[in-house]
C-alpha cells in the first residue's frame, strides 16, 4: 500500500522514542527513581506503534510489552512516565486510559475476553470504536483466550488479535509450547483470517494492521495477526537468561526493528540523516522533560495501569 | 408473561424475573446473557419471556464460556452498557474464578474507572449434585471490591436485584436454587429498591439470635417455631446481604439476646460463619453469655443429589445448637 510520507515519519519517530522511552526506564529503575519489576520490550517497538498510529484515540486497546502500545497510540510520553514512576497527574492530565487503553488484569490470557467485551458493546451500541488486543505467544496457550476468540468470531466483533511472538515465555521456547509452525494457524479454526508477518518491519506491520483494523471498522469481524518478533532483553531485568545463547541474542539485535526502519527510510530517501540527528535530538529532549515533569508530581496513593 | 401481574403473591423465581424486565425497560443499557437464557428462558426457567419481549440484541445466548461471560460483561460494561450475566450454577465459579475474583473485584481500583455495573446471578444450592449444589459465597465475600448478595424472599430477591442493577458496583447475586419455587407477596405496583447492607428481622425473639441468609433463614424460622414450644424466643436475622454486612443489626439483636447461632448451608471449615462470629466475639464480647455456634454444611464433599441434605443443616440442627446455648 501506499503510505503517506508523513505517516512513515511519524513511525519511525515513534519507534524512536519507544525505544528511548524502554531505556529510559531502564535507568529510572535501576537508580532507585521508582522500584518494582520491570518488563521492557526492546525489539518488539514494530507492531505497537504501527497499530496505534491507525488507531483512534478512543479504540480500545491493550498492549504487549513495555509502553511501546502507549507510544504508538500516542498517550503524552509525560503520562506515561507519571505511571510507571506511581506519580498523580495534576486534574486533567490524560492517562492511558483516555487513550482507550482496556488492560489492567495481570494474570495472562484473562484480559483477552474483557477486551471481547469491549467489541461487544462497541457493537451492540452500533459504535465504530474498534478494540486491539496485544497477547504473547505464551498467553497464547491459555484458556480464556481460545473462549475470548471463539466468541469474537461467533459474534463477529470489531476485534484484532495480535500474538507478538517473541519467541520466548519468559524461558519457554515457542518451539517447545506451540505444536505448529505459526500460531497464525489456529485462526481458521475459530472462523477469522490469519495472517504472519515480520513483527520486526513497521512498514509490513502497517500494512496487515491497516487490513485488519478497517475489516473490524467496516463490520467484517475479527482478524488474527501473528507478529514475528524477537525479545531483545531478559523477560524481566534481572533475568539471567541462562536459557538461550549471548550469539543468538547477539544476532537479533541485527534485525531489530528501530535501525531497519531507519535504514529503510533513508534509502527511500523519506529521511535524511539531518532528520535522524533533528530526531534524536527531539525525542530526547521529550523525554527529559517529562521525566523532569514526572519527579515534580506528588506520589499517588493507589497503583494501577492507568 | 413478563408484563401483565395481576397476583400479588409470585414465585422467587418470577420476581427476579420481573425484576430484570422493570430495569430492562427502564435502562436501555441494561443487557442480559449467558447459557441458555434466551429462547430457552434459562436452566431454571427464570428468564422466561425477556427474549421474546427485547429481542436477541439485548437478551442472548452464549456458548459454555463462563470465563467468556463474566469477561465481557466487564469490558461492555467499560463502553456504557450493564450487563445482567448468569452463571448457570453458582459451583461452575471454578471455571471463571480469576474474572470474578480479581477482575470484576479489582478492575475499578486498577482501571482507573468510575462505574462498573455488572451483576453476576449465580444460583446457588438446590441438591443438584456435585459442582453443581456449592454455596461458594465464602470465597467472594474474601475478594475485594464485590458486593454478595443473597435474598431469602421473593419481594427481596426481587428489590435486591434492581438495586444491584441500578448500581455501579460488580454484584455478585446469589439466587437460591430451592426458593424459585417458593412464593411471597410482590406488590406489582410498587418500585421495589431495597438497599444493600440493611439485615431483615424476620422473627423477634429475646433468647437467642439465630443469623442466617438465603434458604437458611426458612429452617432458622422453622427452628424458631418449635423453639418457642418449648419456652425459647428466637429472633431470626436475615442479613440480605454479606457485603455490605449489617453489623449493627446483628450487634444490637445480640446485645438484647446474648447468646448467638449462625446458620448457613455452605461449608462451615473457611465458611462465613467464622468471619461473622469474629465480628461478635470482638464487638459483641461484652454481651455474650455463651459461645457462639456455626451450625453449618459438614466438611464433605457434597454427597452429590438428593442426598446433599445429609451434610447440609437444617432445622434440627439449629434448634440443637440453641439448645446447647442454655
Amino acid at each position: 500500500m501506499d503510505i503517506p510520507k508523513e505517516t512513515l515519519l511519524e513511525l519511525y519517530r515513534k519507534l524512536v522514542l519507544a525505544r528511548k522511552v524502554d531505556d529510559k526506564l531502564y535507568e529510572l529503575n535501576t537508580t532507585g527513581a521508582f522500584t518494582g519489576w520491570l518488563h521492557l520490550g526492546a525489539g518488539q517497538e514494530a507492531m505497537p506503534v504501527a497499530v496505534g498510529t491507525i488507531m483512534r484515540k478512543n479504540d480500545w486497546f491493550k498492549s504487549g510489552r513495555a509502553m511501546h502500545g502507549q507510544v504508538g497510540k500516542g498517550v503524552p510520553t509525560r503520562s506515561t512516565f507519571a505511571m510507571m514512576m506511581n506519580k498523580k497527574l495534576p486534574e486533567g492530565g490524560e492517562t492511558s486510559r483516555d487513550y482507550g487503553f482496556a488492560g489492567g488484569g495481570t494474570t495472562l490470557g484473562e484480559n483477552e475476553p474483557i477486551l471481547v467485551g469491549t467489541a461487544l458493546g462497541s457493537k451492540l451500541q452500533g459504535l465504530d470504536t474498534i478494540t486491539v488486543d496485544f497477547f504473547g505467544d505464551g498467553t497464547a496457550n491459555k484458556g480464556p483466550v481460545h473462549e475470548a476468540m471463539n466468541l469474537a468470531a461467533i459474534w463477529k466483533l470489531p476485534i484484532v488479535f495480535i500474538c507478538e511472538n517473541n519467541q520466548y515465555a519468559i524461558s519457554m521456547p515457542v518451539s517447545k509450547a506451540v505444536a505448529v509452525a505459526d500460531i497464525a494457524d489456529r485462526a481458521a479454526g475459530y472462523g477469522m483470517p490469519g495472517v504472519v508477518v515480520d513483527g520486526n518491519d513497521v512498514i509490513a506491520c502497517y500494512e496487515v494492521a491497516y487490513d485488519a483494523i478497517k475489516r473490524a471498522r467496516e463490520g467484517g469481524g475479527p482478524s488474527f495477526i501473528e507478529s514475528k518478533t524477537y525479545r531483545l532483553r531478559g523477560h524481566w531485568e534481572g533475568d539471567q537468561e541462562v536459557y538461550r545463547s549471548k550469539e543468538e541474542v547477539q544476532d537479533a539485535w541485527k534485525k531489530e526493528p528501530v535501525g531497519r526502519c531507519r535504514e529503510t527510510l533513508l534509502k527511500m530517501g523519506i529521511l535524511t540523516k539531518e532528520d535522524v540527528e533533528k530526531l534524536d535530538a527531539e525525542t530526547t529532549a521529550e523525554i527529559e522533560e517529562a521525566v523532569e515533569y514526572a519527579r515534580s508530581l506528588p506520589t499517588r496513593a493507589g497503583g494501577g495501569m492507568h | 408473561m413478563t408484563t401483565e401481574v395481576k397476583r400479588k403473591d409470585i414465585t422467587y423465581r418470577w420476581a427476579i424475573n420481573h425484576a430484570v424486565a422493570e430495569e430492562m425497560r427502564r435502562d436501555p443499557k441494561v443487557i442480559f446473557y449467558g447459557e441458555d437464557v434466551g429462547k430457552h428462558g434459562g436452566n431454571f426457567g427464570v428468564s422466561r419471556g425477556l427474549f421474546d419481549e427485547f429481542g436477541e440484541d439485548r437478551v442472548f445466548d452464549t456458548p459454555i464460556s463462563e470465563t467468556g461471560i463474566v469477561g465481557t460483561a466487564i469490558g461492555a460494561a467499560m463502553t456504557g452498557l450493564r450487563p445482567v450475566v448468569e452463571i448457570m450454577f453458582a459451583g461452575f465459579i471454578g471455571t471463571c474464578f480469576d474474572q470474578i475474583y480479581y477482575k470484576l473485584s479489582d478492575w475499578k481500583e486498577w482501571s482507573g474507572i468510575k462505574s462498573l455495573p455488572v451483576v453476576v446471578r449465580l444460583p446457588m444450592g438446590g441438591g443438584a449434585g456435585h459442582e453443581h449444589s456449592h454455596c461458594p459465597e465464602a470465597l467472594l465475600i474474601h475478594a475485594p471490591g464485590l458486593k454478595v448478595v443473597c435474598p431469602s424472599t421473593p419481594y427481596e430477591a426481587k428489590g435486591l436485584l434492581k438495586t444491584a442493577i441500578r448500581g455501579d458496583d460488580p454484584v455478585a447475586y446469589f439466587e437460591h436454587i430451592n426458593l424459585y419455587a417458593t412464593k411471597g407477596p410482590v406488590p406489582p405496583d410498587e418500585e421495589i429498591l431495597i438497599p444493600f447492607g440493611q439485615a431483615s428481622i424476620k422473627r423477634e425473639g429475646k433468647d437467642v439470635t439465630i443469623i442466617s441468609y438465603s434458604s437458611m433463614v426458612f429452617k432458622a424460622l422453622a427452628a424458631a417455631t418449635k423453639l418457642a414450644e418449648e419456652g425459647i424466643e428466637a429472633e431470626v436475622i436475615d442479613l440480605r446481604t454479606l457485603v455490605p454486612l449489617d453489623e449493627e443489626a446483628i450487634l444490637k439483636s445480640v446485645e438484647k439476646t446474648g447468646k448467638v447461632v449462625i446458620a448457613h448451608e455452605s461449608m462451615e471449615r473457611g465458611g462465613p460463619g467464622g468471619w461473622l462470629a469474629s465480628i461478635i466475639a470482638d464487638k459483641g464480647f461484652d454481651y455474650l453469655d455463651a459461645p457462639i455456634k456455626v451450625v453449618a454444611g459438614q466438611n464433605v464433599t457434597l454427597p452429590g443429589g438428593p442426598i446433599d441434605p445429609i451434610s447440609t443443616p437444617q432445622a434440627p440442627n439449629i434448634i440443637e445448637a440453641v439448645k446447647s446455648l442454655f
